[in-house]
């Protein structure tokens, strides 16, 4: 079996190894959980890979690269902290970590990271980062521990 | 006359509203239309931008149940209405399923609002942004050949229709009729979007045939 597609790889996971689920039983937080995870994946993560922020630059100067980048996730990272700050409690979604986990942490983390943005205006993103530190899971899988992992 | 429960806030344009319109129709759920006008930014009225944090159609609001995202609302429409399934039993065929959709809706539609993207438009011609997004959307389109080249029948995963012919409908028809995409590179693309005009599930969630149709 070859699954390419984070998205897709992840509900195959989900299905063929049930442990963990990734997903709460409660319809509400479900829905809030794939809500969650399209902001990222359709809404802000396009929006910074590598060919389109070489293309803004080319066509905008490398000034505007970051601009856009901080644009896109800002409007973002908005959104989340609209959708989430009802239904937060330790994590995302609730006491767990579920899905919409998954596709916060690495997008927070590129914020801060990569981007260097101030992420100030956004406290609950910023709770849940501090959250994620505390996980060897999560911390395992952060672009410094992987072995392919470049400085820049 | 009863109410319908379920309501859908969409625009006549947005393919991620069509995907949903094309759900609510196989699942034989009745709705009621709420237009969007997304030209005279309706979508950042107070009222709207409660509903929905991203101001994105499709919003749908099923009783005191608010969900945005297509994908999401697919899921819960699949959850809490199971006639007419849009995931196959299979798990294989799941995930071809999963592919497809994450395909258009993270590598090929996102790029679609670039176009409209106000942000750039000094720098970059609109001219120009429209084939770079053209190019983009064919490599999209390329990718997709391959990946159902395996699996698809009379539909895009076998003889059904399932989760990935509601976002590669849309897309098709936005390829077709916005960016003049030059579709016959793509046969089996053609050949599915010729099946889904068969379909009147599909053919009344097109743009077309929605009630703000070329209102907004």
């Amino acid at each position: 079996m070859v699954v390419a597609d984070s998205f897709a790889i992840l509900m195959y996971l989900e299905e063929k190894y049930p442990q963990h689920p990734l997903l709460p039983q409660d319809l509400h937080k479900r829905a809030i959980n794939y809500q969650a995870a399209n902001i990222v994946s359709a809404s802000i993560q396009p929006l910074q890979n590598l060919v389109v922020l070489k293309y803004i630059e080319e066509k905008c100067g490398s000034g505007e690269r970051l601009a856009w980048v901080k644009h896109h996730i800002e409007k973002g990272f908005a959104a989340l902290e609209k959708l989430l700050k009802d239904h937060a409690g330790k994590y995302a979604t609730g006491d767990e970590v579920f899905l919409a986990d998954l596709f916060l942490a690495p997008q927070i983390h590129a914020a801060l990271k990569r981007f260097k943005m101030d992420m100030t205006e956004f406290p609950l993103l910023l709770r849940l980062n501090d959250a994620y530190n505390e996980l060897p899971a999560f911390q395992d899988a952060m672009p410094e521990k992987q072995p392919d992992y470049v400085p820049s | 006359m009863e109410e319908s429960k379920l309501k859908l806030y969409s625009s006549w344009r947005s393919s991620s509203s069509c995907r949903v319109r094309i759900a609510l129709n196989l699942k034989g759920l009745k709705y009621e239309y709420k237009a969007v006008n997304l030209l005279k930014g309706e979508q950042f009225s107070p009222k709207f931008s409660k509903l929905s944090p991203l101001n994105y159609v499709p919003t749908l609001v099923d009783g005191d149940m608010v969900v945005a995202e297509s994908f999401a609302i697919l899921m819960y429409l699949e959850d809490k209405y199971p006639q007419h399934p849009l995931l196959p039993p299979d798990l294989k065929k799941r995930v071809i399923n999963y592919q497809a959709a994450s395909s258009v809706s993270s590598s090929i539609q996102p790029l679609q609002n670039l176009v409209e993207q106000k942000y750039i438009a000094e720098k970059v011609g609109s001219d120009e942004k429209l084939s770079w997004v053209k190019h983009h959307m064919e490599k999209g389109f390329a990718a997709l050949e391959k990946l159902l080249k395996d699996h698809a029948a009379r539909y895009a995963t076998g003889d059904e229709v399932f989760l990935a012919d509601l976002f590669l409908a849309p897309q098709i028809h936005d390829a077709l009729t916005r960016f003049n995409v030059d579709m016959t590179q793509f046969p089996l693309l053609l050949r599915l979007n010729d099946a889904y005009n068969e379909l009147p599930a599909f053919q009344d969630a097109m743009p077309e045939k929605q009630p703000d149709y070329l209102q907004s």
